[in-house]
C-alpha cells in the first residue's frame, strides 16, 4: 500500500497509522461507514480489514445500536469532536474489553474525514477494579479487626466487672467469721486474763492483732471494688470543701501521729466526682503520714494549675521515699515496699490509682529514698461559676 | 407495754456468731436466755409455732429478733417478707445484726420493715457498747404486745 507515488507527509502519516499501538479508523462523515482500519485495531477486535470496511460503528459493536451511533454522528458534527472514556466492547471472539474512544472531524482537502483513536484501557481498568477490590478487602478486614477487639475488650472489661463483683462479695463473706475471731480474742484477752500466762495473753493478742489487719484489708478491698464499680457523674466540685472533709476524714491519724500538715494554698474548682476525690485524698493523706521515721510527719497540700486546663494537686510528706524503680509498681493491688514496720495493705494508692482513672484525671509522683515523696493528681478545672449552678 | 426483760431472739447461722452475741448479752446484764434460730427457715418455724416450737414455754415469742442476713435455706431479707405479711407478727421489733455495711443491704431491709440495721462492730468494747445500748433502748420502747 505504501508506494513511491505517495508524497513525504503522507507517507509519515501511513507509517505512524500502520504502527500506532492505538486503534484508528477513517469514517466517511456522509455514510458513517468506516472507509480505513489500522492493523492494530484489526489484531484487537480481531476482525479482518474486509469486515470493518463499509461497516458502520454499532455493527462492531463500538457504538450500542444504530440510534446511538446517529445521536454520536450529530455530536461529531456539531463540536467537531466525541470522547468516551469508558466504553465496553466485544471483540469478534466475545472477549470484553474497555476502550477509551475520542473520535474528530478533518478538513482533509475538499472533504471532510472522520478519524476514530480507539485505545485499550482493558488491562488499566482492571488494576483499577483489583485496587478497588482490594481496598475494598483492606477496609472490610479493619472493620472486622476493630470489631474483634471490641469484642474483646468488652469480654475483659466484663470478666473484670465478675472479678470485682467476687472480690466484693467474698470480701463480705469474710467479714463476718472475722467479727467472731475478733470478739473472741478480745473476751479471751479481758475476761480469762487471770487464767492466761504471759505467753497465753500474747497469743491472744497476736489473733487479735492479725484480726484487726484483715478487717482492715477486707474494708480496703471492698472500698477498690466500690470505687471501681459505682456510677460517677463528673461535675464541677469545690476543692476546698473536699480537701476539708477528706483533712477532717483522716483527724485521728494526724493527732496520732502529731503531723503538722499545711493546707493554704488557692483550692481553684475541679471536674470530678467529690466522693471519690475525697477518698483518693484520704489515701494519699493516710500514706503521707504512714512512712516516716524518726520525727515528726509534715504533709503540704497545694496546688499548682498546668496547661491545658488541668490542676494538679500535690500532697508532699518528709518520710522515707520511694525509690524510682518502685514509682509504678506501688499503684498495683498488693505491692506493699517495706515489711510489717509500716501499718498497710497495700491497696490504697490502688484505690487512688483506680479513682483517678474513673475520674478521668492522672496521678504520679516524684520522689527518692530520704528526700520524702511528693504525689500528684491531675484533674481538669472547671470554672467557679459553675459551681455556683 | 414497758417490757423490763426482753426476749430476745437471736437468728444467725454462724454457731460463733450466736455464742459471741450471748456472751456478750450476758456481759451487758440480759436476765432472760437468747432463743436461738440457725437460719431463717427455722426462724420461721419458731415464730409460727411449729414442731417443737409449738412449746412457747420453752420457747416463748420474742420481744425482738436480732436478723443475720447471709443465712441457708431462708435468708434474712425472706424473714423480714414473710413477717410483715403475719397479721399477729407484724408489729414484731426486727433490728437486723449484719456484717454488711453495703448501702444496699441496708435500703432493702428498711423497705422490707426492718425496724432498726446494725453492723456487727469489729472490736469487743464496740460489741459490748451495742448490746448496753440496745438493752437500754428496749426497757425504755414500748412493745405492742403479739400473739
Amino acid at each position: 500500500m505504501i508506494t513511491d507515488a505517495l508524497p513525504a507527509s503522507e507517507l509519515r502519516y501511513r507509517r505512524l497509522f500502520e504502527a500506532a499501538r492505538d486503534g484508528i479508523l477513517m469514517l466517511d462523515p456522509a455514510t458513517r461507514r468506516i472507509i480505513d482500519v489500522n492493523p492494530f485495531l484489526m489484531g484487537f477486535l480481531g476482525y479482518a480489514r474486509e469486515e470493518f470496511l463499509g461497516r458502520e460503528l454499532f455493527e462492531i459493536g463500538l457504538l450500542k445500536d444504530e440510534a446511538a451511533s446517529q445521536a454520536a454522528f450529530r455530536e461529531l458534527l456539531t463540536n467537531g469532536r466525541i470522547r468516551y472514556d469508558d466504553l465496553p466492547l466485544e471483540t469478534k471472539d466475545g472477549r470484553r474489553v474497555e476502550v477509551e474512544f475520542v473520535s474528530n472531524v478533518y478538513q482533509e482537502g475538499d472533504r471532510k474525514v472522520i478519524q476514530c483513536n480507539i485505545r485499550d484501557i482493558t488491562a488499566r481498568k482492571n488494576n483499577e477494579r483489583l485496587l478497588r477490590e482490594a481496598d475494598l478487602k483492606l477496609s472490610l478486614h479493619a472493620a472486622e479487626l476493630e470489631m474483634l477487639v471490641s469484642r474483646r475488650t468488652n469480654e475483659l472489661r466484663l470478666s473484670n466487672q465478675q472479678l470485682e463483683t467476687l472480690v466484693a462479695s467474698i470480701a463480705r463473706d469474710l467479714r463476718a467469721p472475722l467479727r467472731s475471731m475478733q470478739g473472741f480474742s478480745q473476751l479471751l484477752v479481758q475476761d480469762r486474763a487471770a487464767k492466761l500466762d504471759q505467753q497465753g495473753r500474747e497469743y491472744a493478742n497476736y489473733i487479735n492483732t492479725a484480726a484487726v489487719m484483715m478487717d482492715r484489708l477486707l474494708n480496703d478491698l471492698l472500698a477498690l471494688s466500690q470505687i471501681s464499680q459505682q456510677k460517677i457523674e463528673l461535675v464541677p466540685v469545690a476543692l476546698d470543701k473536699v480537701v476539708e472533709s477528706a483533712l477532717s476524714g483522716c483527724e485521728t491519724a494526724i493527732i496520732e501521729s502529731e503531723a503538722t500538715v499545711d493546707s493554704n494554698s488557692p483550692w481553684p474548682a475541679v471536674v470530678a466526682h467529690a466522693t471519690t476525690l475525697r477518698q483518693v485524698l484520704v489515701n494519699l493523706i493516710g500514706n503521707a503520714l504512714k512512712f516516716v521515721v524518726g520525727k515528726e510527719p509534715k504533709v503540704r497540700l497545694h496546688t499548682e494549675e498546668r496547661p491545658g486546663g488541668v490542676v494538679r494537686i500535690w500532697v508532699e510528706d518528709n518520710g522515707i521515699g520511694i525509690p524510682a524503680e518502685y514509682h509504678e509498681r506501688i499503684f498495683q493491688v498488693f505491692q506493699r515496699l517495706h515489711a510489717t514496720s509500716y501499718a498497710g495493705t497495700g491497696i490504697g494508692l490502688a484505690i487512688v490509682q483506680k479513682g483517678v482513672e474513673r475520674m478521668s484525671g492522672r496521678v504520679g509522683l516524684t520522689s527518692a529514698p530520704g528526700e520524702g515523696s511528693r504525689f500528684w493528681i491531675e484533674l481538669p478545672k472547671a470554672s467557679p461559676a459553675a459551681l455556683t449552678r | 407495754m414497758i417490757v423490763d426483760n426482753p426476749i430476745i431472739l437471736v437468728v444467725d447461722d454462724d454457731d460463733c456468731a450466736a455464742t459471741l452475741v450471748s456472751t456478750v448479752f450476758e456481759r451487758a446484764g440480759l436476765v432472760l436466755p437468747l432463743q436461738f434460730a440457725r437460719d431463717g427457715a427455722e426462724a420461721i418455724a419458731y415464730l409460727s409455732g411449729e414442731g417443737a416450737f409449738a412449746d412457747r414455754t420453752q420457747y416463748p415469742l420474742p420481744t425482738v429478733i436480732l436478723l443475720d442476713l447471709n443465712m441457708p435455706r431462708k435468708n434474712g431479707f425472706e424473714v423480714l417478707a414473710w413477717l410483715r405479711q403475719q397479721p399477729r407478727l407484724k408489729r414484731l421489733h426486727v433490728y437486723v445484726l449484719s456484717a454488711s455495711s453495703q448501702p444496699e443491704d441496708i435500703r432493702r431491709c428498711y423497705d422490707l420493715g426492718a425496724n432498726s440495721y446494725l453492723v456487727k462492730p469489729g472490736n469487743l468494747e464496740g460489741l459490748m457498747n451495742q448490746a448496753n445500748c440496745l438493752l437500754a433502748w428496749l426497757r425504755l420502747s414500748h412493745i405492742s404486745a403479739v400473739a
